[in-house]
């Protein structure tokens, strides 16, 4: 709105500069998850990349850097803590299954249908061993790879 | 409050010029009363995003047998997807910038183009969606996996779509406006409203991409 000190050129030039740096980290993304890193490296490097691209839409496209403080923030902080919030729930989720796969499992597989989830077998810890380590799987469909106990 | 000096006097009756009530400079500065309530609307409705995205990791993160969505999702079609809204979110600033210099006829192509952008990704989405049902991924039930991978697949990529479809009905509209020359005075206000919700929709697919296709 008030981008009056800035030239119209000045404005062109950083909304082209937005668009390389989304079209940039939405390659980045694609290609860092075919990396041969660990798991949760890429999850944290994706989840960096991609708030930080809609951090770009928000402040540039949206326009957010010209609002005053008040309607940022109004507008902000419900979203900080939905995301503080999500992130709480769901490492606290996967903590629980970590520690009581068996319980867990039982429970999910009770209440939501789950299925192929008989036979499985839990090794010290009790975590399950991964299905495609079992190798007399009664039918030959299930080979999708399961990477949620890789460590 | 404190942030009224931000506001020049003229330039708060250039954009009060479509809003019935005039407001002095307040808390919010000089952004129009419709923009605030499109703000406020964005943040609820981010809310609402947030909330399925929450219940889709919570569901995935108890479930061990959860699949890697690479296996089933076409991650190269949606990439472009999300090219396609990218580049149709610069063409809608573009508009806007080339409205208030009062170019007609710039603000009418990139408009158009941004219209178009939008119907392109609802098309990749039909296309995606049949794909996918062909292969036995459905609302309720998924042949080979967990129903949840299918369910709250579709919630979220649905819901999602349904924005991209208000979006891009929303747009034709203000296209339509601009058609007959509501805003050749270069008084930009109800294109950047519709603006700010095109963004989202773009800003969201973002999170959508990463969180349900790439992680």
């Amino acid at each position: 709105m008030s981008a009056v000190t800035h030239s119209s050129d000045d404005k062109r030039k950083t909304y082209w500069k937005v668009f390389f740096i989304l079209t940039a980290l939405t390659i980045f993304e694609v290609v860092i998850v075919q990396a041969p890193l660990p798991k949760l490296a890429i999850t944290l490097l994706v989840v960096v990349a991609s708030l930080s691209k809609a951090f770009a839409v928000g402040w540039i496209y949206m326009h957010l850097n010209h609002e005053t403080k008040g309607l940022k923030v109004i507008l902000l902080f419900p979203l900080f803590v939905a995301f503080f919030y999500a992130v709480y729930l769901i490492v606290d989720a996967k903590l629980q299954i970590r520690r009581h796969s068996n319980v867990y499992v039982g429970e999910t597989k009770r209440f939501w249908g789950q299925r192929n989830i008989e036979d499985r077998q839990l090794d010290e810890f009790g975590n399950t061993i991964a299905p495609e380590a079992k190798k007399d799987l009664p039918s030959g469909e299930h080979e999708e790879k399961n990477e949620a106990h890789s460590k | 409050m404190g942030s009224t000096s931000v506001v020049h006097s003229g330039h708060s009756a250039h954009t009060g010029h479509n809003n019935k009530v005039e407001r002095k400079p307040d808390i919010f500065g000089s952004a129009s009363n419709g923009k605030i309530g499109m703000w406020v609307f964005l943040s609820t409705d981010g809310l609402t995003f947030a909330g399925f995205l929450l219940g889709y990791g919570i569901l995935r993160a108890r479930n061990p047998e959860w699949p890697d969505p690479s296996h089933f999702l076409g991650i190269g079609l949606s990439a472009i997807a999300t090219f396609i809204l990218i580049c149709s979110s610069v063409t809608m600033v573009l508009a806007q910038a080339a409205g208030e210099e009062k170019n007609r006829k710039n603000m009418l192509r990139f408009l158009a183009l941004t219209i178009l952008g939008g119907m392109s990704f609802l098309g990749i989405q039909v296309y995606e969606y049949t794909h996918l049902v062909h292969e036995g991924m459905i609302f309720w039930d998924f042949a080979k996996g967990p129903p949840q991978f299918a369910s709250t697949f579709f919630l979220v990529t649905g819901f999602h779509g349904f924005h991209v479809f208000s979006g891009v009905v929303y747009l034709m509209t203000i296209f339509g406006r601009a058609l007959v020359g509501k805003y050749n005075d270069g008084n930009m206000n109800e294109v950047e409203i519709a603006g700010l919700f095109w963004h989202f929709v773009d800003l969201v697919w973002i999170l959508v991409f990463t969180f349900i296709y790439l992680i």
